[in-house]
């Protein structure tokens, strides 16, 4: 356990005094207070613009800090040798996956959450038109769970992008793994349809495996805040988290597997 | 050489690297059936040319690679072992670390990973970083450092939890002459605190000076072992002697470097 707080915390200040973490931070709260302007463009919706496009702006930046500190702290890990000194220590190369793990999914859950605090400074800098958005929404009480749903969201993908970056061979096909993962994961649906009405066969079994590998990111679609008024199913939020933590706790595992069988 | 003193064994050590390319499977030897054996205290010296599977022996040692046949043993455990690990320092050729955090941010981790006690690692980390001289640097980041800094920082990890064993790769590449001399130095001190030393190296006056036993690898194959008494009585004297075993081994000493 031990270990893996210090990989944790090693992982964390890594993160935190990467200049590219940085830009990533600045990038987003610009981004944030820019919506500012694009809800100018409509009036009578300036609140809903803003707060749709600060949502999809958190969980962007949560995938980017998720798939460029998976592939600058492991992928160069691997590729600088630093991980020598680890690994001839002690300490069980699972234990060193979990520590790179916690330390990344911290760093991707404070960067979710100090965009959130910035995101909802924009929200109320409007305080007419957010009473109104209030009075249809209870939004106290919805918006903390969009983002545990969003963070639940970038579990899994950290844990993708963890796997990648222990086995891809460069950085670009990690990412791009990565993104095609996430892209896939918000098309469950349309895959499932897929499977019941164009496949046969062994092709149907195939394409079901595949949705079988690829995560169901729309089980933490709660963006569409408007489709759930008084929304207060807790017991779902809750499933939806086992659902995450289980898909990411396999994509650990066969990591971790993989990775007791790596040479370096 | 009693049993007892031995700290560590290479039982038939042979590694064979696989490459696969469109279905094409080659392959080539890393080290092919080494067995050595290591006694408590001694300096011992892996001399080779460049391929010849120095490094492959020790990451074999170290545990970073897998042994097609044949094992390792330290202290009597198959490695990789947590209680062969815990008394192992390894130096790699050349030490990389995170480039944004400092020396004692570093050895902290390392610390901590070799199951050092929180209260007895501070003060273990300001020794370290005194005996490497690096005292002045420990709050900069690791970015900022030379290429001879960096290599006092990866001597400093190594000794860092007191280990039996240090397995040194090329440990004095890259340093200046004043460097050189205290990394040396160092060297020589850990021996006398008991310590078991293995290093591999290109660099000939070092092994002479250092090593109480070298052995010379060809191509894969430990081809001679010897001790000190063979090259004391003269300076040069184990050049002469491991061109001499490269000849015998069929290497041609025109071939290009």
């Amino acid at each position: 356990m031990k270990a893996i707080l210090s990989i944790a915390k090693i992982t964390l200040i890594e993160q935190i005094r990467n200049r590219l973490y940085l830009v990533i931070l600045f990038f987003g709260a610009t981004i944030l207070v820019a919506s500012l302007l694009v809800g100018a463009l409509a009036p009578g919706y300036r609140v809903r613009v803003i707060f749709d496009l600060g949502l999809v702006a958190i969980e962007i930046f949560g995938l980017i800090t998720a798939v460029f500190g998976a592939v600058n702290l492991v992928l160069q890990e691997v590729e600088t040798k630093t991980i020598y000194l680890i690994l001839t220590r002690p300490v069980n190369r699972m234990s060193y996956l979990f520590g790179r793990f916690v330390g990344l999914i911290v760093a991707v859950a404070a960067t979710m959450v100090f965009m959130a605090l910035i995101h909802i400074l924009v929200i109320v800098f409007r305080p007419y038109q957010f009473q109104v958005f209030l009075e249809r929404v209870d939004f106290w009480h919805i918006y903390p769970l969009i983002i545990a749903m969003s963070i639940g969201k970038m579990f899994m993908t950290t844990a993708i992008a963890l796997f990648f970056s222990l086995f891809a061979t460069s950085s670009v096909s990690a990412l791009i793994f990565t993104v095609s993962f996430w892209v896939a994961g918000h098309f469950g649906t349309e895959l499932a349809f897929l499977i019941d009405t164009s496949f046969k066969g062994v092709a149907a079994i195939l394409v079901h495996f595949i949705s079988w590998i690829l995560p169901n990111f729309q089980y933490f679609n709660f963006r569409d805040i408007f489709s759930f008024p008084n929304f207060s199913g807790y017991q779902y939020v809750g499933k939806a988290w086992m659902y995450g933590v289980g898909y990411a706790s396999f994509f650990l595992a066969l990591s971790s597997f993989l990775f007791s069988k790596k040479e370096f | 050489m009693s049993k007892s003193d031995v700290v560590l064994t290479l039982h038939h050590l042979t590694k064979t690297y696989k490459r696969s390319h469109l279905g094409f499977v080659k392959r080539f030897r890393g080290i092919a059936d080494v067995n050595l054996e290591i006694e408590k205290g001694e300096i011992f010296g892996l001399l080779g040319l460049n391929g010849s599977g120095k490094t492959t022996t020790i990451k074999l040692l170290l545990g970073l690679l897998f042994p097609t046949e044949g094992h390792v043993e330290i202290y009597g455990h198959r490695v990789p072992h947590p209680f062969a690990q815990q008394r192992i320092g390894y130096l790699p050729e050349v030490p990389y670390f995170y480039r944004n955090l400092t020396p004692v941010e570093v050895l902290d981790l390392y610390g901590m990973l070799s199951k050092m006690h929180p209260k007895s690692l501070r003060p273990r980390i300001e020794e370290v970083l005194s005996l490497v001289k690096l005292d002045h640097a420990k709050k900069r980041p690791m970015r900022e450092f030379s290429k001879g800094m960096l290599q006092r920082a990866g001597l400093a990890q190594a000794i860092l939890h007191d280990p039996e064993i240090l397995i040194l790769d090329e440990p004095v590449t890259g340093l200046d002459p004043l460097g050189l001399h205290q990394v040396r130095k160092l060297i020589v001190e850990l021996n006398e605190q008991g310590k078991t030393i293995f290093f591999s190296s290109h660099n000939m006056a070092e092994v002479e000076k250092l090593a109480d036993r070298v052995g010379i690898l060809v191509d894969g194959k430990l081809v001679r072992v010897f001790t000190k008494d063979n090259w004391i009585m003269k300076e040069g004297l184990l050049e002469e002697i491991f061109l001499q075993t490269l000849e015998s081994s069929g290497v041609s000493l025109e071939r290009p470097a």
